[in-house]
């Protein structure tokens, strides 16, 4: 998802606002000597007892990391969204963008209700677990955002990605009739001399032959097709060119089709390597997200009633 | 590269045969599951080992400090874990908590009964908290704080003082409080029994003044704001002895250290006295002729008995200067005697010069030559009072130990600083003058210019002693605590 765009500028100032908000409050109640006279917090904002020993223990500070808990455990309820898609509470788009943003707003509320300490070992451990979450996001909508440049620059026609094994074979498939077709008239030269005598070259042929045996079908057949020649570019380019030199004409077009599924399963596989790269940082953030949520809560739970 | 440009209906006939793939069970959809629910797994499985056997150390938000070490790993011993432990979280206790903690933090009462307990079982004292009209009193662990690391308790942050100390609504309330209950009741810094301290009464709206910080704005000490006489009865001028025509003393120019000594802490200087400071230049020498027969001091019936037996005084005299014959000790008494007689004209005329006149063998002239250690008269620092047919009263000198009994202070902390800079004894002429300094000298180093510490606990102690100590006199307004017991 890119972020650049209008539908995200009210959440940008939102959490611009927000962050200056809570940033006063919290000065205002823990250091008011730090304000200057014309922002001292109107009473109403200020809490009842100054009394602390932790930040995160007063009723400000409460207040920070209950919200901050609350737009965790609204992070999380993404996929629940996402799952279901019919769901009619706002479209999946709008809970990325609010996902995004909220959880942003994370990072001043967590680090006031920390008071800028990391605390103990349990603390210690939640704001490490934070901090792997939130970068791996940020990574993951920095992806998002640059992903869809490359594969516009790179990518001309995207595949579904569950489809791509079945295309994969397909490809597999069409050359291995192809190479069928040759083998079957080379079993069978006189029906085949019989039907186009003119246009049937054996040496092509046997040339195509070969060229699928050994390097077309092993790499439309591969699982990762990026360590065979024809997985590069401008080797493969190399390749058939060389090739379109050894057939004769009448097996020209032939060549270029061959040519079509590589290029084809070359674009399979980058769009296989840009889907793992898009979607590969989530192995990180969710299962440690949720990892994160039970621990907070459990940490809220002692905390509360064990003090 | 070529660019494949298919049509809906090529796009659609690649897919065809493989149109159910969403119901398929996708192996990276599989695999983030397995993880997520491993980790969420993994989350559940760590709270219930913890629950089980878990050190409580894990949520311990810092190291105990040094004071508290042997406390680290019973947690319980502080803090209340009844909620947790067994089945006493009930809803309505759930509701309450969190409602109590969101309208005022989290409740440092368990914590600070627990400190309170234990402090009793090993100190056998209560913590008065603060005065008496304190609005409402600190917790233990807000001023003490603690998980602050290994080493010694974190110092009491001046911040926690300011926020009733520099809040109106705080202080207003706290004098209003404060008007009822009679002075008596206040409780005092305690001072052992033989200490002297002038303590002033305390002000009609007591301490409650706003102000932020030491340099910034702390009211003037009350000694020098409401200024106090010495309440000492000796006459004493400090400028004198400091003159240029005082004699040295052992070889040196006599002063302040002289006679103020540091006590054993160095902490305050020791008690002045006649016999240790004055009388190596103020010997109760009489008659010029013997220095070595001196007055008794301390006792004006002594020096009356003394000045009466003079005979016999002359006599243990010539014994000592090794006359032994009666006919020689005879002769020597009555030589004195009558030296002493072409001075005085009788017995009840030395015996009122000795009292009552405060320079009786003042030299005249410069032709006469000045003797030291001359002996000048009661008089001289004393009040003498004539008491009919007994011995004049002369009225026990005051020396006060302590003049700011408020705050404490340490000498050998300021042993840099120049005894005059502060107390400037030199410009001192009269007893009455309270040698003290005022707030202006403190703020010179005691602020962020001088960079020198000025927390409010530098000089003064939160906590209310825990018993209450009586003044015992009244001089003019101001207490003398402890002074009968000095008697």
């Amino acid at each position: 998802m890119r972020i650049f765009n209008r539908a995200h500028f009210p959440w940008f100032l939102f959490v611009v606002l927000t962050t200056i908000a809570a940033g006063w409050i919290y000065v205002g109640n823990f250091y008011p000597s730090h304000l200057p006279p014309g922002l001292v917090l109107p009473r109403a904002l200020v809490q009842e007892t100054s009394e602390h020993r932790s930040i995160g223990g007063t009723p400000v500070g409460l207040v920070f990391g209950v919200v901050s808990f609350a737009i965790f455990i609204f992070g999380a309820l993404l996929s629940l969204r996402k799952r279901v898609v019919l769901w009619p509470i706002g479209t999946v788009q709008r809970w990325l963008r609010a996902h995004i943003w909220l959880t942003l707003l994370t990072i001043p509320l967590v680090l006031l209700h920390s008071g800028f300490r990391l605390g103990g070992p349990m603390t210690t451990l939640l704001m490490v677990l934070y901090t792997v979450v939130m970068v791996s996001g940020l990574y993951g909508l920095f992806l998002q955002h640059r992903m869809p440049i490359i594969m516009k620059e790179r990518l001309p026609s995207e595949t579904v990605y569950e489809q791509i094994p079945h295309i994969r074979s397909q490809l597999f498939l069409a050359a291995e009739r192809m190479y069928n077709s040759f083998k079957s008239a080379k079993l069978s030269p006189a029906s085949s001399t019989e039907s186009s005598a003119a246009i049937i070259d054996p040496e092509s042929e046997a040339a195509l032959v070969t060229f699928l045996e050994d390097q077309v079908m092993p790499y439309l057949h591969a699982r990762r097709g990026g360590r065979f020649g024809l997985g590069d570019s401008s080797y493969s380019e190399d390749t058939f060119r060389f090739v379109k030199l050894r057939v004769a004409e009448t097996y020209r077009d032939r060549v270029e089709q061959i040519q079509a599924w590589c290029d084809e399963r070359r674009m399979l596989d980058l769009q296989t390597r840009l889907h793992h790269w898009l979607h590969a940082w989530l192995f990180v953030h969710v299962p440690f997200s949720y990892l994160l949520l039970i621990l907070t809560g459990w940490h809220a739970f002692v905390t509360l009633f064990y003090y | 590269m070529i660019t494949p440009r298919r049509t809906q209906k090529q796009i659609s006939n690649k897919y065809q045969g493989n149109l159910g793939y969403y119901s398929k069970t996708q192996l990276w959809r599989l695999a983030r599951f397995l993880i997520s629910f491993f980790a969420i797994a993994v989350g559940v499985a760590l709270v219930i080992s913890y629950r089980k056997r878990g050190d409580e150390r894990f949520f311990s938000s810092g190291p105990l400090s040094r004071n508290h070490a042997a406390l680290a790993n019973n947690c319980a011993s502080c803090h209340d874990n009844s909620l947790l432990t067994g089945h006493q979280l009930t809803q309505a206790k759930f509701q309450k908590a969190v409602s109590d903690q969101f309208h005022h933090g989290i409740a440092f009462d368990a914590i600070d009964n627990n400190c309170e307990t234990c402090h009793f079982a090993r100190n056998k004292r209560t913590y008065a908290f603060h005065e008496l009209n304190v609005v409402k009193n600190r917790s233990c662990s807000v001023c003490h704080q603690e998980h602050q690391g290994p080493g010694p308790l974190k110092w009491v942050a001046s911040s926690q003082c300011a926020s009733c100390h520099n809040n109106p609504q705080t202080m207003e309330a706290s004098a209003q409080k404060g008007m009822q209950p009679h002075w008596d009741n206040w409780q005092r810094h305690p001072h052992p029994a033989q200490q002297i301290v002038f303590e002033l009464p305390r002000p009609a709206r007591g301490y409650t003044e706003t102000f932020s910080s030491f340099w910034d704005g702390h009211p003037e000490f009350q000694l020098k704001r409401e200024p106090g006489r010495d309440p000492d009865v000796l006459r004493f001028n400090h400028t004198r002895h400091f003159a240029a025509d005082i004699p040295f003393v052992s070889g040196q120019k006599l002063d302040c250290n002289y006679c103020h000594k540091p006590d054993s802490e160095g902490r305050y200087y020791q008690r002045v006295t006649f016999a240790v400071n004055c009388q190596v230049c103020h010997s109760l020498q009489f008659d010029p002729k013997n220095p070595e027969l001196v007055l008794p001091h301390g006792n004006t019936t002594a020096v009356r008995g003394f000045l009466r037996t003079l005979p016999t005084q002359y006599a243990d005299l010539s014994v000592k200067k090794g006359i032994t014959r009666p006919n020689e000790i005879k002769n020597f008494v009555t030589q004195q005697m009558i030296q002493l007689r072409e001075r005085v004209r009788s017995g009840e005329e030395f015996e009122r010069q000795v009292f009552f006149v405060a320079d009786p063998y003042k030299p005249k002239g410069e032709t006469e030559p000045r003797v030291r250690a001359l002996f000048y008269g009661c008089a001289l620092c004393h009040d003498v009072q004539p008491v009919a047919n007994a011995a004049p009263f002369i009225a026990k000198p005051t020396f006060v130990d302590r003049w700011m009994p408020q705050s404490s202070f340490d000498h050998a902390k300021h042993t840099m600083v120049k005894c005059d800079e502060c107390h400037h004894a030199t410009r001192s002429r009269d007893t009455s003058d309270v040698l003290m300094p005022g707030i202006a000298s403190c703020v010179t180093c005691h602020s962020p210019k001088g960079k020198v510490v000025a927390e409010c606990i530098t000089c003064h102690v939160y906590h209310a002693p825990p018993t209450l100590t009586v003044a015992t006199k009244s001089l003019g307004g101001e207490m003398l605590i402890n002074k009968t017991a000095n008697r």
